[in-house]
Formats: structure tokens, sequence, C-alpha cells
């Protein structure tokens, strides 16, 4: 059984489909990025399911369960973690703990343990209405860790962070992953591909890819020329209309030549450069890096 | 330890906090003083301020100790009073509603009839706290100023008060489920409950529907020992409807697709 299993799930708001049938699966221990643009539905599905917005469509198990009786296997870090400004950071702790029924001494023991992972004793007894950004992430860190769930998920815990607590938060998930399973949302690929083993990588709320990383370079990789020369643009205007080229990216005087078949595409791009006498300072085969993966996906759809 | 304490404990640390648990008393028994001073010394007063023109002369109705105490409840309670409720509670509801905080506190397992009734308990104790003690003090000053009165009779009439405050309260939490913006929170149950405090001075039988209806029963109680005719369809009814608007709150928000962070 997998820990938590989404099967078709759908979301319209009116006639507007923010999430189109998106099927995936997550096992015990796994990390699991959740990728995609601004917009593509990230924190619908993780809403979804935490059960704050309502599906409309398909199903959500967790432990082979329905998703609305399972909050408690659920700790969740929200994308903009405001809590009580009123609030310090350790009546917070003991707030939520009390919502998840946890006994006060054992309760007691484990905040003191959180606050020292989180590294938040010092400023403990503060109000959460003097907390850094940073330190409202670790506060909401330390709160979705404190019923000890089965499942961690995080919307876009690191996105809003300057660069320094971005690599804290990161340092901190990776102590926090070898114990738990994660889910966690973001933007930017080069988090997903640190921290995680897998990736689900949306856009326009479908799911395009679905796999370990590995799996997914093997799979979708695409070789691009690289050609470079000046006056670039006229020659490439020229071959856009073309039915073997696939896409061409003009960057200064370098192009990326995406083409349709590797052989066929190479000798037809030599003969054109020698008919137009182009003159070529680069002419390179090379494989698509995850990032460009992303980002062809993500232009694609 | 269950949910519904917990909550209940932060509403406490929230009013602590926030300076409520001190404010709320402190208006009400500036309220219970003002009516007993003024009504005691308003001769005085006029005759301070220049006096009337010659040749005219009004004559003061002279007021009894337990028309003072009354009209605490109708003149200053129930106008200053009211508003100031609405104001200290306009906002609890949808607070959390629009920060995130209602969705996110209902991730863990919490129901919305535990955290509705945590609100609900939080403030109606707030609430009889501060009745009481600024009833306390306009008896005080009544006692003092003009003599004692039943002190069963002021406690069965503030009794009965309650419950038209308790109404107010859950009004205001309806309201507060219904609407996101607080000015219009409060303006629309200002605007609701003073409407029904006005019609009681209509005279009518369908004033036994209306729960402010229960303040001039208190004042009878107060000034004569006795109720009005039909008191306890008067008190059913308001139970009746503080009873709705907890259950129209509880499933208008369980419905809604609540605003989270």
């Amino acid at each position: 059984m997998h820990l938590l299993q989404v099967s078709q799930l759908q979301k319209k708001y009116g006639n507007h489909e923010v999430v189109q049938n998106v099927d995936f699966h997550i096992n015990q221990g796994e990390c699991v990025a959740l990728l995609g643009p601004n917009g593509a539905g990230k924190t619908t599905i993780i809403k979804m399911i935490l059960d704050i917005n309502k599906l409309t469509g398909g199903k959500i198990l967790l432990n082979g369960k329905r998703h609305d009786q399972m909050r408690k296997f659920i700790g969740y870090l929200p994308q903009h973690p405001t809590f009580y400004p009123w609030m310090t950071g350790r009546e917070l702790l003991i707030f939520m703990g009390g919502l998840s029924n946890i006994e006060r001494d054992i309760l007691e023991e484990r905040i003191n343990e959180l606050l020292k992972l989180v590294g938040l004793s010092e400023v403990e007894n503060q109000l959460i209405g003097t907390y850094s950004g940073g330190m409202k992430q670790r506060l909401g860190i330390a709160q979705a860790l404190i019923h000890q769930p089965k499942l961690l998920i995080m919307d876009e815990p690191v996105s809003a962070l300057d660069p320094l607590g971005r690599r804290d938060i990161l340092e901190l998930l990776k102590v926090i992953k070898q114990k738990s399973t994660i889910l966690f949302s973001t933007h930017i690929l080069h988090d997903a591909e640190e921290l995680c083993d897998k990736m689900l990588i949306i856009n326009k709320g479908q799911l395009l890819v679905n796999g370990s990383i590995h799996q997914i370079i093997e799979q979708t990789q695409k070789p691009i020329f690289i050609i470079q020369a000046p006056r670039l643009s006229e020659w490439t205007h020229q071959l856009m209309n073309e039915d073997l080229i696939e896409s061409i990216e003009l960057t200064g005087n370098a192009a990326k030549v995406r083409v349709k078949n590797i052989e066929q595409g190479r000798d037809w791009l030599l003969s054109h450069i020698l008919k137009a006498q182009l003159p070529i300072q680069k002419f390179e085969l090379v494989q698509e890096s995850l990032e460009e993966i992303f980002l062809r996906m993500v232009k694609s759809s | 330890m269950n949910r519904f304490t917990v909550l209940l404990q932060k509403e406490w640390l929230d009013a602590k906090r926030s300076y409520k648990l001190l404010w709320l008393p402190v208006v009400f028994m500036f309220l219970g003083i003002l009516q007993p001073l003024s009504s005691f010394y308003l001769p005085d007063i006029l005759k301070m301020a220049g006096g009337l023109p010659d040749g005219m002369t009004i004559t003061l109705p002279e007021l009894t100790a337990s028309e003072v105490l009354a009209s605490a409840l109708t003149d200053q309670f129930d106008q200053l009073g009211l508003i100031v409720i609405v104001m200290a509670t306009m906002g609890i509801i949808a607070s959390d509603k629009n920060n995130g905080m209602l969705a996110f506190i209902l991730t863990r397992n919490t129901t919305l009839v535990e955290y509705l009734l945590s609100k609900l308990v939080g403030h109606a104790v707030m609430i009889a706290g501060s009745i009481f003690l600024g009833f306390l003090t306009a008896v005080f000053y009544t006692f003092y100023l003009y003599q004692a009165v039943s002190v069963a009779r002021i406690a069965a009439g503030l009794g009965v008060y309650y419950i038209w405050c308790l109404f107010m309260l859950t009004f205001v939490i309806a309201i507060g489920a219904l609407l996101s913006r607080t000015p219009a929170i409060a303006l629309l149950s200002i605007f609701v409950l003073i409407f029904l405090k006005t019609i009681t001075l209509l005279e009518g039988g369908f004033q036994i529907l209306n729960p402010a209806h229960l303040s001039n029963q208190a004042v009878s109680i107060i000034t004569s020992g006795n109720v009005l005719p039909h008191f306890f369809i008067t008190m059913t009814v308001s139970v009746l409807l503080i009873v709705f608007c907890l259950i129209f709150a509880t499933s208008y928000l369980s419905r809604k697709e609540l605003p989270s962070m």
C-alpha cells in the first residue's frame, strides 16, 4: 500500500480546470518535489490533500483511507506561515500540539527537541510578530512535526527566503528527510534537485512527468545543437518554418536548435550553414540539462 | 486535555494580550457609573451651566433607585454598550478566516463546532464579566446616592438581560462567518441590533418574538419585580435564535472554501 495515493484528481472553478486528472503516489520514506511554474496548480493539489480545498473529482487515499479522515497523519507547513503574532514561539507549539491531543508532559519534551532541531531555542519566548521570515518558516516546520506525522507536506518552504535563509532551511530539511516522508512544492528546479529523489513536474494543472531524477533525464532528455556565429538572427529566421526543426532559441550570438531527428538534422543544418556561408565559430551537439528539460516541458505544454 | 479547552485557552490568551480583558469591563463600568451620577447631579449640572432662562421652569421627574438602575440598562448598556459589544466581537471570526488561521487550525482534526464554541464561550464569559462589573458599579452608586434595591430582583433582571447580550454575540458571530470585511460586519450588526432595540418602543404583539424585548423584561423585573406577559415565549424564541445563529455559522463555514495562507 502506498502512503499517499492520488488518483484522477480534478479541481474546477466554474469552467476553469485548475487541476486535471492528476495521478501519483508516494511511498514511505520518499522525498518528492512538486515542481512547476507559478500558477501551475501546485498549491491547489496540496490544499486538496489537506482537505482545505474540496475535490471536484478523483480520490486521495492516505494509507488506504480517505484523506478527510486522516488529517492527523499529515504535518503541514503553509506557504506564508503567519500564525498569531501575539503568541510566543513556544506558545504556538503548545497550542498546535494541544490541538493534536498530545499529553502535556510528552508535549513539553517534544517541543524542547524540536526547538533545538530548528534552532529557535533562544527565541522561544519572544512574540512571533518579532520573528523574521526565516524564523517563521522554522517555527512552521517545528509545528508541522509536533505530532510526528507520517507525511510532511510543505508549500514552497524556501521560495520566499533570502539565499542564506534558503540554505539554512534546505540543510534542515536534509536532516528531517532522513526520518520522514516529504512532499514539497517549489518553482525552483535547483531546490527540487538538491533535496529530492523523485519529481512531479506539473504545468497548467496537468502532470507532465513523474519519476526519479535519473529516470526523467534518461527518458526525456533530448540532444540540442549549439551553433555560434555572428549575425545569427537573420539565418535562424529562415529556419523557423522548416519541418525538421522543433525549436530554436537565440541568446546573443548562440542558437540552441532542437531537431526531430538527429542524423538528418545534423546533415541538414551543416549543409544549410554552408549554403548560407555562415561564419560559424562553434557547432556542437550536447545533451539537455535537467533545467532545459523542465523549461522545454513547461513551455510546450 | 481536549481540543476545546486548548482553543478556549488560546481565546483567553488573545484577550489578555490584546487588553480586551481590561478595556471591555472598564468601558461597562464607566457606563454603569454614568447613569446614577448624571441622574442625581443633573439639576446641579444645569445650574452650573448657567441655569435656565428666567421664567422657564422644568420639573425633573423624581427617579426611584430602581428606575435609575433600569435606565442604566436601557439608556447606557443598550446603546453605547451594544456598540461596544459589537466592536469587541466584530473581528473574532473574520480575522482568523481572512488570514488563513481558521483553515490552518482545521487541518489539525479540529472541528468547526469546537472552534465556534470556543469563540462563543470565551466571549460570553468576557461579556458576562463586563456586564456584571458594569452593573455592580451602577448598583453601588445607586445605593449610595439613592437607596437600596432588592438584590434578588437586580440579579434576575441582569440574568434575563444577559440572554439578549448572548443573542448580540451569536448574531455578530453569524455575520462574521458570512462576511469578510470587519467594517461591513460592524455596520450590519449594529444596524440590525439597534433596529431590533428601537422597535421595542412600539406597541404590538410581535414584540414577544423580539430578543431585544428581553431588555424590557429586565427593566420590568428590576422596577416591579414582575415579568411582562409572554416572558417565556420571548425567552424561548431568543434561545432558539441563538442556536440558529450558531448552526448557520457552522454550516455556512463548512460549505465554504476558506481562504488559507
